[in-house]
């Protein structure tokens, strides 16, 4: 299910792309979430949450993600403060 | 399906001696799996104090009975939302019950088990005895993925049941172990270390913990991959979940529910009314003629009859809905409709009830708990009773047929612009109600799409069995209660013996006297039935008087100066209060006031031809445009419909929000029915 590129993350902020960037079908890593605690809870416990692996199924508003073998609808407005370490190339 | 004997449900409620907490994620066959434990046998309420619906039901283990709660779909028990806060109390025995759970059975979804642990574990740690129900083992197996039941059951250190809620199978399994638990006496299960260390691990992120060791669990217990399951749900996704094809298919979904929503009640709805009919006619020959046989007939069978009348399309609507919410597309509608109710202040959520608002409101508005953000779904609770719903098609039908008898075109037209008048003034009230009385943006989408899957056909069977009692509970009561005032106000006080004689004009007691003279000529010519017809003639036109005479004529008349600048005479004023209850009853009324005779309202044609020929004082036709228009209006905006009142009590727990609903949309409708008939007769139509 996991991404196969761990360990060829970048270590700083520089490289983190806010997650409405990202092109669909590619994946990373939730580094940082900027948003209000009620949206957080919400988010993180369906998985989207720091450390995890996601893949974008498809951009757009709403866009689509798979998180932990789910895929979640999620408002482009939030999408846009989860910060994503992106994978390389596949 | 197992139907539960009444008897032994009497009995159950007595020997249920401890509760049994059913919880797991949204979408993990919570809801299947408690009606295939618990069938008919299930109730459904409120939680103390809330509009959280909770669903209790006994169940059988070995010779115990337990009764068991259905906690609403969660995703953690920890961040504090009042779902989540509602569950904690289940468990901890602050539930008003007097007693916490004493055991959980814990619903997990085999082909999302990392996501589904999150939760499981969270349950482990509270230390309540367990039972883990591994559902969607079937897919499971069909998808290629094989789990370790034992090394499962060792990591949560709590019995794990593969089961398939769907087909039943493993169910059997499930109860035993729960069984055994129980006949254990319930003790609290030791969390295992593994499980203990997530909540205790202070350095690292909040959930990170506990989700490494969901997927570290579900890694080493799960061999295979779901991505097979998931490739095919991606596949579908591409058309179904398209910001602009997925628009498409729900316009095509929505459009074939509605047309077997319509062809399926049809019949029974037929059968109902001519159910309802029969009875009132026995009752009619069976009880000697008089107040009390009215009471009976018009008061009480007629009451009932009305709503038995809405009970198919009630019912037959969350049956279709509940096969489609099983099927995983609801979660895609709401998806692809988010952006467009987002210009509105509503969620794409709220988009289902606003189409189902248009066969009954009453449905639609028990349908807005699928909303999170308690704004929204009072927002959304408000506006449903705007949108046309099919007790206003009578009216409808006799205002076009009033205008436009012979224009089928002109008829269409007044008919769409109706339902699209509903439409946007739902629109503009939930865009006011957002910005005014309940401000806020509204939540975010964040939504999860479950895998398709085949719907659950008892789901459906169960869920219309379950919202039919509902309705008939709630507003079946009241709407009897009312229809019984409603009687009354229309009978009482009788007109004196000679009333009609000396108050009438002239012309009316001549034709009645006629009327009475040709009865007594058919009899004695062996006539009966020209003689029957001339006495019903007879009848209507002394019902009218008497109607004029009652306290809803009184009112009618008293009324006359706030209804005149609409349009409307005393007449219409009394449809529109005895159709308080039920919209479709102004029909009826109508007929009775305007001397036709109730029967008369089943035929369009003469009770159109007796309406147009109505005149104003100044000789002017009553049933002019201006006015027609201003009733179709009124009827459009106005609530007029009291079971909708009882069920929005129901789901908002207070009387505040009907009353406030019914304020707003009798304003609203009266000032758009103002505006429609002033003018209109400015511009001289």
């Amino acid at each position: 299910m996991c991404c196969q590129c761990s360990g060829q993350l970048a270590p700083a902020d520089a490289g983190l792309v806010p997650m409405d960037r990202l092109l669909a079908g590619s994946r990373g890593v939730v580094e940082k979430m900027e948003l209000a605690e009620a949206d957080l809870n919400r988010l993180q416990v369906m998985g989207l949450c720091p450390g995890r692996w996601v893949q974008i199924i498809r951009q757009g508003d709403p866009l689509i993600v798979r998180v932990l073998g789910s895929q979640l609808g999620i408002a482009r407005i939030l999408a846009t403060f989860v910060y994503i370490n992106p994978c390389e190339s596949e | 399906m197992a139907v539960a004997l009444p008897v032994d449900q009497k009995a159950s409620h007595r020997k249920a001696t401890f509760s049994i907490a059913l919880v797991g994620n949204p979408n993990a066959g919570k809801t299947t799996l408690f009606n295939r434990l618990t069938g008919l046998r299930a109730k459904t309420a409120n939680f103390p104090g809330t509009t959280i619906e909770q669903r209790i039901g006994n169940i059988r283990l070995g010779d115990r009975w337990a009764e068991l709660i259905d906690l609403p779909g969660l995703y953690s028990l920890n961040t504090g939302n009042i779902e989540e806060r509602l569950a904690r109390d289940v468990f901890l025995g602050r539930n008003g019950l007097g007693h916490g759970a004493s055991a959980a059975i814990v619903v997990i979804d085999a082909t999302n088990l990392a996501r589904n642990l999150f939760l499981a574990g969270e349950i482990r740690e509270l230390g309540v005895p367990v039972v883990i129900a591994l559902n969607m083992i079937d897919i499971a197996k069909r998808d290629g993925l094989s789990i370790d039941i034992d090394a499962l059951s060792r990591e949560l250190a709590a019995p794990v049941v593969p089961i398939c809620a769907r087909t039943g199978e493993g169910l059997d399994a499930l109860l035993n172990k729960l069984e055994t638990l129980v006949r254990s006496g319930c003790s609290s299960m030791p969390v295992p270390d593994k499980l203990a260390a997530c909540s205790n691990c202070s350095g690292c992120h909040r959930h990170a913990a506990r989700f490494d060791w969901a997927e570290g669990v579900a890694e080493t217990t799960t061999r295979g991959s779901a991505v097979l399951s998931s490739a095919r749900t991606e596949q579908l996704d591409r058309i179904i979940a398209h910001p602009i094809a997925g628009l498409f298919i729900f316009a095509a979904v929505m459009t074939a529910m509605f047309i077997a929503l319509f062809a399926l009640a049809e019949h029974p709805m037929g059968w109902i009314e001519t159910g309802v009919g029969w009875v009132a006619e026995q009752a009619a020959a069976a009880l000697p003629e008089g107040d009390f046989s009215s009471f009976i007939v018009d008061g009480v069978i007629g009451g009932v009859g009305g709503v038995l009348v809405f009970l198919p399309q009630i019912c037959i609507l969350f049956f279709l809905l509940s096969i489609l919410e099983d099927t995983g597309y609801l979660a895609r509608a709401a998806l692809v409709l988010d952006r467009w109710m987002a210009k509105v202040g509503l969620p794409g959520k709220a988009f289902v009830p606003m189409l189902s608002a248009h066969a009954c409101a009453i449905p639609a508005i028990m349908s807005t708990r699928v909303i999170e953000d308690r704004r929204d779904r009072l927002v959304s609770i408000l506006i449903l009773p705007l949108l046309t719903c099919s007790a206003r098609l009578p009216v409808y039908a006799m205002v076009t047929a009033l205008l436009f008898a012979g224009s089928p075109v002109k008829a269409g037209l007044t008919f769409a612009g109706a339902y699209g008048l509903g439409i946007v003034m739902a629109l503009v009230m939930a865009l006011i109600f957002k910005k005014s009385i309940l401000p806020g943006e509204s939540r975010p989408l964040i939504l999860e799409l479950p895998g398709y899957k085949l719907p659950s056909l008892r789901n459906a069977l169960l869920t219309m069995w379950d919202r039919g009692l509902i309705f008939l509970k709630k507003a079946g009561t009241i709407i009897l209660l009312i229809s019984i005032i409603l009687w009354a106000m229309a009978t009482y006080p009788k007109m004196p013996e000679g009333y009609v004689e000396a108050n009438a004009p002239s012309e009316v007691v001549a034709e009645l006297n006629e009327l009475a003279q040709a009865a007594a000529a058919a009899e004695e010519a062996g006539d009966l039935e020209a003689a029957e017809e001339f006495a019903a003639r007879a009848d209507a036109i002394t019902s009218s008087y008497a109607m004029g005479y009652s306290l809803a004529g009184r009112i009618g008349h008293a009324v006359e100066p706030i209804f005149h600048p609409l349009g409307f005479d005393w007449r219409i004023n009394v449809g529109i209060m005895t159709s308080f209850a039920a919209r479709e009853t102004v029909v009826s009324t109508l007929a009775i006031v305007y001397g036709i005779g109730e029967d008369g309202a089943e035929d369009t044609a003469s009770l159109r031809d007796t309406l147009l020929a109505q005149v104003k004082l100044d000789g002017s036709p009553m049933f002019s445009f201006p006015t027609c228009m201003a009733l179709l209006v009124f009827y459009v905006l106005a609530m007029q419909c009291l079971p909708t009142q009882a069920i929005t009590r129901r789901e908002t727990g207070s009387w505040k929000w009907p009353a406030f609903q019914l304020a707003y949309m009798t304003l609203l409708a009266y000032s758009m029915a103002l505006v429609t008939y002033q003018g209109l007769s400015w511009l001289g139509l």
